[in-house]
């Protein structure tokens, strides 16, 4: 019985080397495009319905608070140094929205004002929120 | 060039064509997210595949048809008009929304009933003016005006009549109807997983691309917190009942806007009550009808029916149904 031929297209270690680099190199660069394809980017999302919506993102807390027009007239959106978000004050009749406080993890609405604001964090995502 | 540089870079080229093919295929399926004004709420809809233009625009459609057919506010909706005229030939649509309500109502004892807003309107919260009616006033609407079995009657001619005094806010369940319409809606194109979200009443279905469940938080209403995590793969609606949203405030006191069907004094038990059920209408119906049952009837009623509840009581408590034990997770105690 003999023994099958193996055959070697390397002739030396370094070429294997160089494979193996590009493809660990290769699937790196994939789960990274995977990971920014499938999350937005933390922070914090404010959205009003307005036509075509208004998007404010934001990726840290601000330091100032911040004035935004609703569709039922002006808001200020407000940090802490937590990171905590609140809405601050609002033109909107029933003030529902200043009443919920600050929040660190659910979404802030006005329904009044067609503002959601949302809490993007890349670990603890939800889909959505039962209130 | 040699023909082993040559396999190297054909097999860099091929696994970076790999690659890209298959972030293409799932990383990249984010879903189509959009957001309405309807049915004084905001509606979300989040839907896969992210091209379904189309079946969003007709599922938000849907929204907007029950709106105009089952609005409380708008003078020339059905309801308004049963409201107003007392009589009204109806659309098929709305005789089902209507028998649904009765058949939540009678499944419940009366603890969910849309002819409550007679109590409503009694305590102010229509017109923007609170106040505390007497219990003589309470009583005589109650026994007048509630009982939604009582006082609608389905005449000849495929009439529909409202008993006088008496007036029917059916926006405890139009949300829930209209989820399970733009649901159909949805799945009529094809759409193999989506979320719609109606101000907090929530319908999932289908798996999102990689596998992934839907993950829902309860919000905790003492400090805007994550109450208990809710991860959905099949379809299933959740929806919560609380007193932090809609209520009145006299003399710096808060009172919400579910009633006690005996006293016609709005309840206190809890902060939050939110349940898991097979449709969003019986999620819709049964959040407010468990959060207007006193604990004591509450939490065996839960358990006769099967049915998943997670209560926040008034003084802070966490209690779940043991069926809620099984689906709901990372419970705030």
């Amino acid at each position: 019985m003999t023994r099958p031929e193996t055959v070697s297209i390397f002739s030396n270690p370094g070429e294997l080397a160089i494979i193996v680099v590009l493809l660990v190199f290769s699937g790196f660069a994939w789960l990274v495009d995977a990971k920014k394809a499938t999350s937005c980017p933390e922070g914090y999302l404010i959205r009003i319905l307005t036509n075509p919506e208004t998007r404010l993102h934001f990726s840290a807390p601000q330091s100032q608070p911040l004035s935004v027009k609703g569709l039922a007239g002006e808001m200020l959106i407000e940090w802490d140094e937590k990171g905590r978000v609140r809405i601050a004050s609002s033109s909107c009749p029933c003030r529902i929205c200043q009443n919920m406080g600050w929040t660190d993890r659910t979404s802030l609405v006005c329904v009044p004002n067609g503002l959601i604001l949302d809490i993007i964090q890349a670990n603890d995502d939800f889909d959505a929120v039962a209130k | 060039m040699s023909n082993k540089y040559l396999i190297v870079i054909t097999v860099f080229v091929a696994a970076m064509v790999i690659g890209w093919l298959t972030s293409s295929v799932s990383g990249r399926h984010e879903p189509l997210v959009e957001s309405r004004m309807l049915m004084d709420t905001i509606i979300t809809m989040r839907v896969f595949p992210p091209q379904s233009r189309n079946a969003v625009d007709e599922a938000f459609a849907v929204f907007a048809a029950v709106e105009a057919m089952a609005s409380f506010h708008k003078p020339d909706s059905e309801l308004a008009q049963l409201n107003q005229n007392r009589m009204l030939q109806p659309t098929a649509s709305f005789t089902s929304l209507l028998q649904s309500a009765i058949h939540y109502y009678e499944m419940t004892h009366g603890y969910f009933d849309p002819s409550f807003a007679a109590l409503q309107a009694a305590y102010g919260f229509y017109d923007g003016n609170p106040r505390l009616p007497d219990d003589e006033t309470l009583m005589a609407i109650l026994h007048e005006s509630c009982s939604l079995a009582s006082i609608l009657e389905f005449a000849a001619e495929e009439r529909i009549v409202l008993a006088e005094g008496a007036r029917i806010d059916l926006g405890g369940i139009a949300g829930g109807f209209a989820i399970e319409l733009a649901a159909q809606v949805l799945r009529k194109h094809g759409c193999p997983a989506f979320l719609i979200d109606d101000a907090g009443d929530i319908w999932c279905e289908g798996i999102k691309p990689g596998g992934k469940p839907w993950r829902i938080a309860v919000r905790d209403p003492r400090d805007n917190g994550v109450l208990a995590v809710f991860q959905a793969s099949g379809p299933v609606a959740i929806s919560t009942s609380g007193d932090y949203e809609r209520f009145i405030t006299i003399d710096e006191k808060r009172y919400g806007h579910i009633m006690n069907p005996i006293t016609g004094h709005p309840v206190d038990y809890y902060s939050s009550v939110t349940v898991v059920a097979s449709s969003p209408v019986s999620a819709d119906a049964l959040s407010t009808a468990v959060f207007a049952m006193p604990p004591e009837e509450a939490l065996p009623w839960c358990e006769e029916h099967n049915l998943p509840a997670l209560f926040l009581t008034a003084t802070g408590a966490v209690v779940l149904s043991n069926a809620a034990k099984q689906v709901f997770q990372e419970v705030r105690y």
